[in-house]
């Protein structure tokens, strides 16, 4: 049949039902009284043609039913039948209702909340066209412990020419510019690119146009593409395009304005500014310094694997082209080329799978409570249920309405599952991610509510099934007889009991969990972080090029600095450096100990680069572990020095002492160990302990870091650190306004107290405890009702026979036993399958931990004690009512 | 009724559209009329032809009406349309190529 008339005729049905019910209703009697006048000219009695014509005809109803389902749309029909009879008994009964729908909501909300940052983050990192045809190309060299460097200007010149399987290559690399915003000086987030970018990322500007090849020439006119957000900032609701803003102190004209919606890795970029290049900058000795990232678009038709085989071979041709560089062999050296979207979310994909695996045992330990609340129910429900089978209604019939009941309420427990998980993420923040900055708009789309209609939908049928499958057995005169089906049955109750056990499983898997990220937490929190935090406030600023062309101006307005912070009130010590601990700024660079033979297969190490001021060390409380600090006499006028932590003096003087050693820095591209005439010389002068510059886990890695004096080395991007006597926040505007006496144009950024900083630093690993904990203690409250509801009704079930052991003497105690064994019974069974389950997600757990075990004899003990403690608890209360049961009232009822 | 067969599949839509094909008949009379055209051997029962009725009415190969029966009572009336009357023709032909296949099969 046409598809359309078959539609309409749907609608006929749905629209008409009352009519078309009248109508089949009148043919049947009809029918019915031609079979009757049949008999009757036969010769029978009208009494007994009319009793035959009755039993000709079978159940009314039952035609009826059939003849409905036979039409089209029988379906649909049937469908708004039951919703609507559904609907009529959860308003008959609320309390039911509303656990139901409470327990299905929250769950449904948590998998929601989860699955949305999931979309939004793993599966979705780069919001542009084809994104996952853009490939990340970066240098590895895995001997010196360097596994993921950039890409070098000359690669990158290389690559355009060897390497087809690209569509189109560019290069950026981010930056902290100044501007101009109404004459007030602001950081802010920029990247300069290679034109080609925009090629790359297939992203057109809201108005205006991107760069030009020629713009990305060196001497050419600065312009810029601005962010929507800071175009309005700039120019409010005035044409934008060909005005002029102060980058750095330098005019650049706008081209072109991005979309709002667009964001590229880092939602707070602001500005794009062309990158050009010199010819030193493409000079030979510009290889392997990866100051820059490198991407590039797959060329249709071709894959990952000819970009990298391209790329490898492009390498093993540069390493004949420039024997020099051979030495780099010994570090493993290659480039290594994956999908953008996989580095971007390697890091916070797999706690996040474990928190949505967590989710989802909460869910099932929901539906498991839904599904044994919906059985208990159904026993009192059993009489309409028999009712409606002896009127005629299929068994199937009655197994789809007990599906679309459940389906309605599943379905509504989504709908607000979906708005109260995404409303607690609008609210709440997105869990701290570093990938999800503030201000990311976390993205409802069709998958998202695809997702959580398919778990509503489900979860609707695994809970049905429950009743169904006792529906599907029930006997039809036992139900009239007793009132109650199938429960007396083995099959049900057993059904019920490995409900519990699997409840009680997920609970203990999800307990460990939480347990042993709890217990990883304390540890991260308890490491030392080689220095004292409390009391610090920290102040970033870039000294601009404009201003500060040279060494000895930096120097100056360095002192002036740190002098103009150290004279507000309050500040006890105060200092700069380029690298401040949990910030974002760090550089390696390699360094070599005079003297030092590297074994055999030995790589240079690159360790972690600081350049401080004197009084660093003493505002941010580093211990000194030999030798001295910087002081006022490291100056440009003397030979230079440098102080290293106590890990890198153990790899390089491991039995001696570091103070008054040489180090040196590499010139010589051909053999960076060799030491040269013009290589710098450093005396060591102190040995302070390791400080967490990375973070608490992280640290400074097996490679150590060493310090230079600022004097020596200055550099443009600095944070200042002052301690303070007391609240360390309260001096926020004394730093302020003494910077801004020395240089008014400075613009200050990431004022924090450096508690605040190793908080944050803390955020991520934080939010997973704190969801995983809530996880395990809702999971835990589920399991203990689950339990309580299912011995409750053993209880219930069995208390005639209770009674009669009573009234023969049974006593009290050995009730109490009884109901009491069972369920420890099942919080057995329960915690040995959860201890399988345990097992199973051992190795993705161990990754996420740090300083324990996850066979860490004390969570697991203390999980299983809560466990069972809860369940004891639950067990106990129906154990106790049992023993409260009446013999003469029991056997009497 | 000692050689009531069961209905092969498909079969049952194949008689109503036989039985109607000589004219316009309730649905008592359709079941009679197949009875009597088969000799008895298929007696169809209502819960199978009011549902197969309403099937076929609703993909369009039958349409009713309601009428006088000949003893004067209401009853509603099927007739085929002109979709059922080829309907009809083509799952006729089908049904003896299909009867000529089994027959050659069974004798062979």
């Amino acid at each position: 049949m046409p598809f359309i008339s078959r539609l309409s005729s749907l609608w006929r049905n749905l629209t008409h039902r009352d009519r078309v019910d009248r109508e089949l209703d009148a043919e049947l009697r009809a029918t019915f009284d031609l079979l009757v006048d049949e008999r009757v000219r036969a010769g029978a009695d009208p009494r007994e043609a009319r009793r035959a014509a009755r039993l000709d005809l079978g159940g009314v109803e039952s035609v009826k039913e059939k003849v409905r389902d036979a039409r089209a749309g029988a379906l649909a029909e049937t469908v708004l039948q039951d919703v609507r009879w559904g609907l009529r008994l959860l308003r008959r009964n609320p309390l039911y209702a509303l656990a139901v729908f409470g327990t299905l909501a929250l769950c449904f909300a948590a998998n929601t909340a989860l699955f949305t940052i999931i979309r939004n983050v793993v599966l979705r990192p780069l919001a542009i066209p084809e994104a996952d045809r853009v490939v990340l190309v970066y240098n590895s060299y895995p001997q010196p412990g360097i596994l993921h460097a950039g890409a070098a200007v000359p690669d990158y010149f290389d690559r355009l020419r060897a390497v087809a399987s690209l569509d189109e290559q560019a290069l950026f690399d981010r930056f902290n510019p100044t501007v101009n915003v109404h004459g007030v000086p602001e950081r802010t987030h920029a990247m300069r690119v290679t034109p080609s970018f925009f090629r790359v990322i297939r992203v057109r500007p809201r108005e205006g146009r991107t760069f030009t090849d020629e713009e990305g020439e060196v001497a050419h006119r600065q312009v810029v593409v601005l962010s929507n957000l800071i175009a309005r900032q700039l120019f409010g609701d005035t044409a934008v395009l060909g005005r002029d803003v102060t980058i750095d102190g330098e005019l650049h004209r706008v081209v072109g304005v991005m979309p709002p919606e667009f964001v590229f890795i880092d939602a707070g970029v602001e500005l794009w500014v062309p990158a050009a290049f010199t010819e030193q900058q493409k000079q030979m000795s510009q290889r392997h310094a990866n100051n820059w990232t490198f991407i590039g678009r797959l060329r249709s038709g071709a894959t990952l694997q000819h970009a990298q085989a391209q790329i490898d071979a492009l390498n093993a041709a540069n390493f004949e082209r420039f024997p020099m560089f051979t030495p780099l062999i010994g570090t493993s050296f290659h480039s290594v080329a994956l999908p953008l979207q996989d580095d971007l979310v390697r890091e916070v994909r797999k706690p996040l799978y474990l928190l949505w695996a967590g989710a989802a045992f909460v869910l099932l330990i929901g539906c498991v409570n839904v599904a044994s609340l919906v059985f208990a129910r159904s026993q009192a429900r059993v009489k309409e249920l028999a009712m409606r089978a002896a009127l005629g209604a299929g068994r199937w019939r009655l197994i789809r309405q007990l599906v679309t009941e459940h389906l309605v309420l599943s379905v509504a427990a989504a709908a607000a599952g979906l708005v109260i998980g995404v409303g607690a993420l609008r609210a709440f923040g997105t869990l701290d991610l570093e990938h999800l900055r503030p201000g990311m708009d976390i993205q409802v789309d069709r998958t998202v509510a695809a997702y959580t209609i398919a778990m509503a939908v489900v979860a609707g049928i695994v809970i049905a099934a429950v009743p169904a499958l006792a529906a599907r057995r029930m006997e039809l005169a036992a139900a009239f007889r007793e009132g109650r089906m199938g429960s007396g049955g083995s099959g049900a109750r057993t059904l019920r009991r490995v409900l519990i056990v699997v409840q009680v499983a997920a609970t203990l898997v999800l307990l460990i969990g939480a347990g042993l990220l709890l217990a990883s937490f304390r540890r991260v929190v308890g490491v030392d972080p080689g220095f004292n935090p409390a009391g610090v406030l920290t102040a970033s600023i870039t000294l601009p090029t404009a201003r500060y062309s040279d060494a000895a101006a930096l120097r100056k307005v360095t002192d002036d600095l740190v002098r103009a912070v150290r004279a507000q009130p309050g500040v006890h010590a105060a200092g700069t450096t380029t690298a401040i601990p949990f910030g974002n700024d760090f550089s390696t660079r390699l360094i070599f100990a005079v003297g030092y033979q590297m074994r055999p297969g030995e790589a240079p190490i690159g360790p972690y680069r600081n350049v401080i001021t004197p009084g660093y060390f003493e505002a941010i409380g580093v211990r000194l572990i030999r030798g001295r600090f910087f002081d006022d006499r490291d100056d440009s006028n003397v030979p230079r020095v440098a102080i290293v932590d106590a890990t890198l003096a153990r790899r390089f003087w491991p039995n001696a002492d570091p103070v008054g050693r040489q180090m040196f820095l590499p010139t010589n591209p051909r053999n960076p160990a060799e030491m040269s005439p013009t290589s710098p010389q450093l005396t060591v002068v102190g040995v302070v302990g390791e400080v967490k510059l990375r973070g608490l886990v992280e640290g400074v890695g097996d490679v150590g870091a060493y310090y230079f004096p600022h004097a020596q080395a200055p550099e443009r991007t600095l944070t200042i650190a002052a301690r303070a006597g007391g609240d360390p926040s309260s001096l926020a505007p004394s730093i302020r306004k003494a910077i801004a006496s020395v240089d008014r144009e400075l613009a200050v950024f990431d004022v924090q107290t450096m508690k605040d900083r190793a908080d944050r630093s803390l955020g991520s690993r934080r939010s997973a405890v704190t969801v995983a904990s809530a996880f395990g203690a809702v999971a835990m409250m589920l399991s203990a009702f689950g339990i309580y509801g299912v011995l409750a009704c053993l209880v219930a079930q069995r208390t005639r026979e209770i009674g009669i052991r009573m009234a023969i003497g049974g006593s009290r105690r050995s009730v109490f036993g009884l109901i009491a064994r069972e369920g420890a019974l099942l919080v057995a069974c329960g915690i040995a399958v959860g201890a399988i389950g345990t097992l199973a997600i051992a190795r993705t757990l161990q990754s996420q931990l740090f300083g324990v075990a996850w066979t860490d004899p004390i969570v697991l003990a203390l999980a299983c004690a809560a466990l069972v403690g809860a369940a004891l608890a639950a067990c106990a209360l129906p154990a106790f009512h049992a023993t409260r049961i009446n013999p003469i009232v029991a056997l009497t009822e | 009724m000692a050689h009531r067969a069961a209905l092969l599949q498909g079969t049952l839509d194949l008689l109503i559209l036989k039985a109607l094909a000589a004219g316009e008949l309730h649905g008592l009379g359709v079941s009679r009329r197949i009875a009597q055209i088969t000799q008895g051997t298929f007696v169809v029962q209502p819960g199978s032809l009011f549902p197969a009725l309403h099937r076929l009415e609703e993909a369009g190969w039958l349409e009713s009406s309601w009428q006088r029966s000949e003893n004067n009572r209401r009853a509603k009336y099927y007739s085929l349309t002109k979709a059922g009357r080829k309907q009809l023709g083509e799952e006729t032909a089908q049904w003896n190529r299909i009867a000529v296949a089994i027959g050659r099969a069974l004798g062979a």
